[in-house]
């Protein structure tokens, strides 16, 4: 500020009181979201794919089951604008109605992984001691179990319907989750307004649920938005093999397993889900990053 | 030094014991749990018998031990299906799976490491950004997808590559044997590769900040002797613990290469198990994958106290 600006802000000082800008928590997000653009562009992919999957019934010109076998493997008409695939049904149907199965396995799993990553790691980081190694142990086990083994035998045991596959990702990601949640606690449970609630008599589940846990929202928030991701790759995965979304069901992955046998004929069958999933999976990783960059302050001015 | 090998040696005896319980839970938790194995036209006399001599009416605790001494000697029982020892299954499948995922960690680890230096030491270049796109699509990018299109490109379009098998029937001369391998190990590598790429970025990156670095800067050390003498130490030690970290996922990553490509290991065992549902294999499988990746974390957990003096000095 020069000496002109200055002696203008002195006389506008004595009509104006100056105030600090102030900005809502959520004002002061989008300021700091909004300057990465890749993240917003994520962000717009991302709320786009989830309106349309969801509105699927209405968009979607054609049941994701009909079969009309007097034309499959179209490659595109006015009838069927992406082609048909070997039973002749509507690919952009089954785009859409997959999409809604992707998404919703992907974020009912994750939903799972907080519900249980995080009391297990409040827990961890909060009593310390014996409680914190019985339950650090069984989370290191849980990291040292090659995940997509454990997946495929829980499928074998219980069978894989729509509710087993969303519990067995669930149940298998939520390592993640309670270890941040522990480093979290750990690191505020001995902040000066956590004692002062102690000292006023507060219950442990008080001070956790009320003083603690509210600290590390922003780092399960991060946490569960790469997981969504990790979570489609996995449904996915596992739909491709055969064990995951059965078929007439659509699910991205499962639209794939038919397309590897026709990837003489009709690669063009394997490519449009592929993009879906890489697409979606791109923009959760990166508003994941974004969000980590954005809401944790020791990252703040690098 | 040994008081630490000793507190590492515990617990993975302790994560091997957890897993165990898991897996056991698991088979009795299952709806019809391991009567799954009778044979349905049985009598429930002939039933009785039999649940008593597999010990199935013993006490919980008691089914548990005897399951475990039996897994500790490598008694994993029998294939629903093959009517073979789950173990010899699984040593057959052994080596293709070990030649596999040895070939995709060493692609990852001989171009992700020098992609990530290259990035860190251009940061915020082209070529940073260029690296950093393109580990960002290999992590989104679903291994299977990649195979498909793999196969679409060199084997359909080029005709460059076979698309299937370890080796022509009849061939299996070494150039046969890559040529199979190539396709597969690209798959197997790339989620590796990426996610090696990004964090021996983020780690040279952390080490390039620090203080002696500009100390060896205003020194007038040219940029090569100080990221090769000096960041290079420093910067690759968290990237070795992070190689041992890899290794699940790597194994996991098998299941779907192979089946792809028709490799013939221990990933395609699992999902042609899971298709079956032939679950005595399928949990030996996970119970032996178990066991090697808790074996080479300790290993890593070694190497990164021989590497780095700090440990040491540490409890």
């Amino acid at each position: 500020m020069n000496v002109a600006e200055s002696q203008a802000e002195g006389t506008r000082a004595n009509l104006l009181v100056r105030v600090p800008v102030y900005r809502s928590p959520l004002a002061d997000f989008w300021m700091r979201f909004k300057t990465n653009r890749f993240a917003v562009v994520s962000a717009a992919f991302l709320i786009f794919i989830h309106i349309v999957s969801l509105l699927a019934p209405w968009i979607a010109p054609y049941t994701p089951e009909r079969i009309d076998l007097n034309n499959p493997l179209v490659r595109f008409s006015s009838d069927y604008i992406l082609g048909t695939d070997e039973n002749g049904r509507d690919v952009f149907s089954r785009l859409l109605f997959g999409g809604r199965v992707s998404l919703i396995v992907g974020l009912a799993a994750v939903a799972i992984s907080i519900i249980v990553g995080t009391p297990l790691g409040a827990i961890a980081g909060y009593a310390a001691g014996w409680a914190d190694a019985v339950i650090m142990r069984i989370t290191d086990a849980f990291l040292a179990i090659p995940t997509f083994f454990l997946l495929l035998t829980i499928l074998t045991l219980f069978g894989n319907s729509l509710t087993n596959i969303v519990l067995v990702i669930g149940l298998t990601s939520w390592m993640a989750v309670a270890r941040i949640v522990r480093g979290e606690v750990l690191k505020t449970k001995n902040e000066e307004f956590v004692t002062a609630a102690r000292v006023m008599g507060a219950s442990a589940t008080r001070i956790v649920v009320r003083h603690v846990l509210p600290q590390a929202i922003p780092s399960i928030i991060v946490s569960a938005t790469l997981g969504v991701a990790f979570a489609i790759l996995t449904e996915s995965s596992l739909s491709f093999l055969g064990l995951g979304i059965q078929p007439p069901l659509p699910s991205w992955g499962n639209m794939l397993t038919a397309s590897q046998y026709y990837v003489w004929s009709a690669p063009r069958l394997a490519v449009y889900p592929g993009v879906l999933i890489v697409l979606t999976v791109l923009a959760y990783n990166t508003l994941g990053n974004a969000l980590r960059d954005v809401l944790d302050p020791r990252l703040r001015g690098r | 030094m040994g008081a630490y090998i000793l507190r590492r040696l515990f617990h993975s005896v302790i994560v091997l014991f957890i897993i165990s319980i898991v897996t056991f839970a698991l088979i009795k938790a299952a709806p019809g749990g391991p009567g799954l194995l009778m044979d349905p036209t049985l009598t429930p006399q002939d039933r009785e018998k039999m649940a008593e001599g597999l010990g199935l009416n013993d006490p919980v605790p008691v089914q548990y031990i005897k399951w475990v001494s039996n897994a500790v000697q490598g008694d994993f029982g029998r294939s629903i299906m093959q009517k073979r020892p789950v173990m010899d299954l699984i040593t057959e499948r052994i080596p293709a799976t070990i030649e596999l995922a040895g070939a995709g960690l060493a692609l990852a680890v001989v171009t992700g490491i020098p992609l990530g230096l290259i990035a860190a030491r251009r940061a915020n270049s082209i070529w940073d950004r260029l690296i950093v796109l393109l580990g960002t699509l290999g992590i989104a990018i679903p291994g299977f997808w990649f195979a498909i299109l793999l196969i679409i490109l060199f084997s359909v379009q080029l005709g460059w590559l076979p698309s299937a098998g370890r080796m022509t029937i009849g061939d299996g001369s070494a150039i046969d044997r890559i040529q199979h391998l190539i396709l597969p190990t690209l798959v197997i590598a790339l989620y590796s590769l990426a996610q090696l790429t990004y964090f021996t970025r983020s780690s040279m990156l952390e080490v390039l900040r620090a203080d002696y670095i500009r100390t060896a800067r205003t020194k007038g050390l040219t940029e090569r002797v100080i990221l090769v003498r000096h960041a290079l130490r420093n910067g690759l030690i968290p990237v070795v613990t992070m190689l041992g970290l890899m290794i699940p996922r790597l194994v996991g990553g098998a299941v779907i290469t192979e089946t792809v490509f028709g490799w013939p290991g221990m990933g395609r065992l699992a999902a042609d198990a899971a298709f079956q549902r032939d679950y005595p294999v399928i949990m030996g499988i996970t119970i032996v994958i178990s066991a090697i990746v808790i074996v080479s974390n300790l290993l890593t957990d070694l190497a990164y106290s021989l590497i780095d003096p700090r440990i040491q000095l540490g409890r």
